[in-house]
């Protein structure tokens, strides 16, 4: 009797949707921290975000699951911290002048997050898509500028290799892409670049109080 | 009389089968080409990275290829020092990644502009990086086996054939000068076989595992001499 229930769990999870929760630990960017000093909020979504489908109906319905919260969290915090000589995390956007002291606030949330296994398209990889909007605000709240930062991550198929780690390697793989996509492209939007160079500045000038 | 001949043709059929296909599976042919633009040598504390492209969209270098190759520069009298790849990029990140990573020598000098990139490279003693641009495929396959279970038991019957093809190019890149140096090309293609009376067995060309062998000698043999440059 137990050897028939775990055939038939084996089965069923065999039949089923992914269901993966993304591990990846992050190593520190090896760039120049800008000499500024920078709130960092990240919503709850993205703290938690998972992505939950349902396919088909009745016996061949299936459920997936892919939870990448905890490993963009990490990601960012460990780019933010990089990037900025100061960060300030945030619990919520300011409506108030309250956060003055800061350069400005960054606040990244996710736009999509897709994912295809070998069966979907016919060709022999996993992969993984996720698209992120990063928003730069003032110190009081005003949004300075917004771009998408988009992540792309696959792995090939192996003999034997389980679906559910392909796609956590390829999500992995994905994080990793959108990290170097902000890093490639930070400094280099128009609305950004201006702000950098007036905190900078205006930085470089002693406060009188 | 007449089912103890059948039996006897099945099992001749079989014993045909099962012994070429043994012979057969050993063939696999590998070919090795060699261009040298530049002098090579090792000093004290120098080390080798091995990395793999995986900028295209249809296919990426294999992690196991890139890993063996690195393992067979460990071997011989050279034992060259080898830089793991995830380390390499992992201290470098997000400088490596496929998505920002030099595709060309002018890229890397461009990106060296950058103090301390060229200084993290410098303190991991890495002179030598191996960019390695391939993968292996199946590129034919034919026949079907079919299997099935009952409350007497369970068996398969049938014959299956498959093609494997690997093709891998690497480009030496010269830290120290800012040169390429060379580029060594293997290309290895075998045919795999799987009989099935009862139970299948497979009888699989270790294609990847020779060009990975091929390119591993080769790239000793690269580093290790001097060259006419």
């Amino acid at each position: 009797m137990r050897f028939l229930t775990i055939v038939t769990m084996l089965l069923l999870a065999a039949c089923g949707g992914p269901s993966v929760v993304v591990k990846g630990i992050f190593p520190d960017p090896l760039v120049t921290p800008l000499p500024l000093h920078t709130g960092v909020y990240f919503p709850d979504k993205f703290k938690t975000y998972v992505l939950k489908e349902s396919k088909g109906e009745g016996l061949r319905a299936s459920n997936s699951s892919i939870d990448i919260g905890a490993a963009q969290l990490s990601l960012f915090q460990r780019l933010f911290k990089g990037y900025f000589q100061d960060v300030t995390y945030l619990a919520a956007l300011p409506d108030s002048d309250e956060f003055s002291h800061l350069d400005g606030i960054i606040a990244p949330e996710v736009v999509e997050l897709q994912y295809s296994v070998p069966n979907d398209t016919k060709s022999k990889i996993y992969e993984v898509w996720i698209k992120y909007q990063l928003n730069l605000y003032k110190a009081d709240g005003e949004l300075i500028s917004s771009w998408p930062v988009t992540g792309y991550g696959k792995t090939p198929t192996r003999f034997m290799k389980r679906r559910d780690a392909a796609l956590e390697q390829a999500a992995v793989v994905a994080l990793r892409d959108a990290g170097a996509h902000f890093a490639a492209r930070f400094d280099r939007l128009a609305t950004v670049k201006q702000w950098l160079e007036t905190r900078i500045a205006a930085n470089q000038i002693p406060r009188t109080e | 009389m007449k089912y103890n001949l059948v039996k006897i043709a099945n099992r001749l059929i079989y014993g045909i089968i099962s012994t070429g296909a043994l012979i057969a599976a050993g063939c696999t042919t590998t070919n090795v080409d060699e261009v040298r633009s530049g002098y090579t040598g090792m000093g004290q504390g120098e080390s080798v990275v091995v990395l793999g492209r995986r900028h295209k969209s249809d296919y990426e270098t294999e992690i196991d290829f890139i890993e063996c190759v690195g393992k067979a520069l460990q071997k011989g009298d050279a034992n060259f020092n080898v830089v793991h790849e995830q380390e390499f990029a992992d201290s470098l990140y997000p400088w490596f990644e496929p998505r920002t990573a030099p595709v060309r020598m002018s890229g890397f000098q461009n990106m060296l502009k950058r103090d301390d990139i060229s200084a993290r490279i410098s303190a991991m003693g890495v002179r030598y990086i191996v960019w390695i641009d391939g993968s292996t495929e199946v590129t034919d396959s034919a026949g079907s086996i079919a299997c099935s279970i009952g409350p007497g038991g369970g068996g398969c019957l049938g014959f299956g054939t498959w093609d494997n093809e690997s093709k891998y190019e690497a480009s030496i890149w010269d830290f120290e000068n800012l040169v390429t140096v060379g580029q060594i090309s293997t290309e290895a293609k075998g045919t795999s076989y799987m009989p099935a009376v009862v139970v299948p067995i497979p009888l699989i060309a270790r294609v990847k595992a020779n060009a990975c062998k091929g390119m591993g000698e080769q790239l000793r043999s690269f580093l290790g001499s001097p060259g006419q440059g």
